[in-house]
């Protein structure tokens, strides 16, 4: 077959072509792989809260939590997990604008005592070899001075920070010392974020009901019924007892 | 025959990137360890190949002057299939070689091959003519991230094999530097 | 001064040839005078800067809003390439002797990786912005300005060693490329003593 000639038309026209047939191409190609993309970001926040917390059976709350961290508003995920029916912890989802080579992504977990429980790099773009470690360098037992699970951020007056001394902060990753200061910031966001929203559940001293409650997060009792005005009456589950109050 | 000969001057003769000098940036970008480079290698052979089917199939439908942009979109078509391939099914490697996958569209060995190669030739060639630049291409990136991994990560393929820290500047962007130029020294010598 | 930082990040800290290996090509192919360095770097941002607004354009407006990010390679390569070539016309009509200083180097960038990769980093807003909204035009202009500043610098010092280099003794083997390689290497090196200024 002879060469198309180089007529404005034959090229325009060639041009169109070639860029329809690949945009419909490519839009099946997306349409196909939407589901499995979308699958494995579900399946990557998925492991890393197991990761980072302790064992649960269910996600008890996932809510995203508006917070003012370095005078910049900022909507920050939480996860609050449950074994059984008791609460086991909590997972902050953090970004922290101080990384070596941008925005660092990480997911840190709690225990009901406010300690670390563990943490993992959701997205980083630090320099390979080096502010890459991340991901493992803090969850190091050999490397007591730089280990953060376990530690309580309340500790540390003016947050964690990089340091020798065990008593302000963590040691840093070897040559990376922007990223571990990236790293910190993200902890202390997270921590401040952990206490804002732990403040206002656990020091509810006043419980306000509007109309009968079935209730299935405190142990033993099954219902919680409004009498009148002032009273309330709660059933248990296994004498089925009555108290009244 | 010829097509054997055809296959084969990809991996010393012609290699791409140790003679030929394309397609530097990934080289030096994603030789960090020995499966990130063969990673990169194989998503670069994936559109090599296609991109040269495609395009020795449709080459007399394309007026000349217009020849580089059809290429082009052509190429960029399948640098997005297998960006979201990866995406889907490899997202660890994907994450790792983040940037350079959209890149490997302006690499020069594929618009290079399409240009030189498969705008010439009949379609069985031009396919073994990407398999061979490619996997060329793939084996030099490999062997480049193993040596930098074994030197700098004291591991090969992820496995440590001494439990230690490396020599550091070889995972960082001088060794990246050091790593090729002694390479392509190396092949110089023995291409004589 | 976020904006500041934005520049001697993308300058020194991450300079992009010298640490994110993007736009090497033209580092190792033109760089042999200091003179056609500067061209090649000033072509470079000028095209840098231009590319930037306008894909961040497209993006903004149209790949986002359609919810087709999909095409965002094919869109962008397109773009840059369509681009190149308007400014080596549009030049050519309004500035000849301009046109000769940069106009030799123009179909070099349309294949220069560093202006699609700033591009796509513009694009999905995943550069270092330093606490900027990485969404927002302003600093994505800014970044690349500073990358293209970075891309010239690495191009100036690395032609000037070149130019030396030339009547040095240099064992048969390594000649060339090679030693060109061995010079980034170290540039490299000193590069990553930047690290510290932010």
């Amino acid at each position: 077959m002879a060469k198309k000639q180089s007529s404005l038309i034959n090229m325009v026209l060639t041009l169109f072509v070639i860029t329809t047939v690949a945009a419909v191409a490519l839009g099946f190609v997306y349409y196909f792989t939407k589901e499995p993309i979308d699958n494995v970001k579900k399946e990557k926040l998925a492991n890393a809260l197991k990761e980072v917390l302790p064992e649960f059976d269910s996600i008890t709350a996932k809510d995203k939590i508006p917070f003012e961290w370095d005078k910049k508003l900022d909507t920050v995920p939480v996860f609050k997990v449950s074994k059984g029916d008791t609460q086991v912890g909590t997972a902050v989802e953090v970004i922290t604008h101080k990384g070596f080579g941008g925005d660092v992504k990480l997911l840190v977990g709690f225990d009901n005592d406010g300690r670390i429980f563990g943490y993992s790099v959701l997205e980083h773009k630090e320099t390979a070899g080096l502010g890459s470690k991340m991901g493992t360098w803090f969850n190091d037992t050999a490397r007591q001075s730089s280990y953060v699970k376990g530690r309580d951020l309340k500790d540390y007056k003016d947050g964690i920070k990089v340091s020798k001394d065990d008593k302000d902060g963590i040691d840093a990753i070897t040559a990376a010392t922007i990223s571990s200061r990236a790293f910190c910031d993200a902890l202390n966001k997270a921590y401040a974020v952990y206490v804002n929203t732990v403040g206002s559940c656990v020091s509810t001293d006043t419980l306000i009901i509007k109309d009968d409650l079935k209730c299935d997060t405190l142990t033993n009792v099954s219902t919680i019924r409004k009498t009148d005005e002032n009273s309330i009456e709660v059933t248990f589950k296994e004498e089925g007892g009555q108290d009244n109050e | 025959m010829n097509n054997w000969k055809n296959f084969t001057k990809g991996f010393i003769k012609e290699n791409p990137v140790l003679i030929m000098l394309l397609g530097c940036c990934p080289t030096l970008g994603t030789t960090t360890s020995a499966i990130n480079g063969l990673s990169m290698g194989l998503a670069t052979t994936f559109v090599l190949v296609c991109s040269n089917i495609v395009i020795s199939l449709i080459k007399n439908l394309i007026p000349d002057k217009v020849r580089i942009p059809s290429y082009i979109v052509v190429i960029a078509s399948f640098v997005t299939v297998i960006d979201l391939l990866m995406q889907a099914y490899l997202p660890g490697i994907y994450e790792t070689l983040g940037l350079f996958i959209p890149l490997i569209v302006v690499n020069c060995i594929v618009l290079g091959r399409a240009e030189a190669f498969a705008s010439k030739n009949g379609v069985w060639a031009s396919c073994v003519d990407g398999l061979g630049m490619g996997l060329g291409y793939a084996l030099a990136l490999m062997i480049l991230g193993a040596v930098r991994e074994i030197l700098g990560s004291l591991s090969i393929f992820g496995w440590q094999f001494i439990q230690a820290d490396g020599i550091l500047v070889f995972v960082l962007a001088p060794g990246a530097f050091f790593g090729l130029a002694y390479f392509i020294a190396v092949v110089r010598r023995f291409n004589k | 001064m976020a904006y500041i930082l934005i520049i001697i990040t993308a300058m020194l800290v991450n300079n992009i040839v010298l640490a994110q290996f993007l736009g090497i090509c033209p580092f190792l192919g033109v760089s042999g005078k200091v003179k056609t360095a500067v061209g090649m770097g000033a072509a470079v941002l000028f095209v840098m800067v231009l590319a930037t607004i306008v894909t961040w354009l497209v993006q903004t407006y149209i790949l986002n809003k359609l919810g087709i990010q999909f095409m965002q390679t094919v869109a962008f390569i397109l773009i840059i390439a369509a681009l190149v070539q308007m400014v080596e016309i549009i030049l050519k009509k309004i500035s000849p002797s301009l046109y000769q200083a940069l106009g030799i180097f123009l179909p070099l960038i349309t294949t220069n990786c560093a202006i699609l990769g700033v591009a796509i980093l513009v694009g999905n807003g995943t550069y270092n912005s330093m606490g900027l909204d990485a969404t927002s035009l302003l600093p994505a202009i800014v970044f690349a300005i500073g990358t293209a500043l970075g891309f010239m610098l690495a191009l100036v010092i690395f032609a000037g060693i070149r130019e030396h280099m030339a009547k040095l003794p240099i064992p048969e083997g390594m000649k060339g490329v090679p030693a060109a390689l061995v010079v980034a290497g170290i540039l490299a090196l000193a590069f990553m003593g930047f690290s510290g200024l932010v």
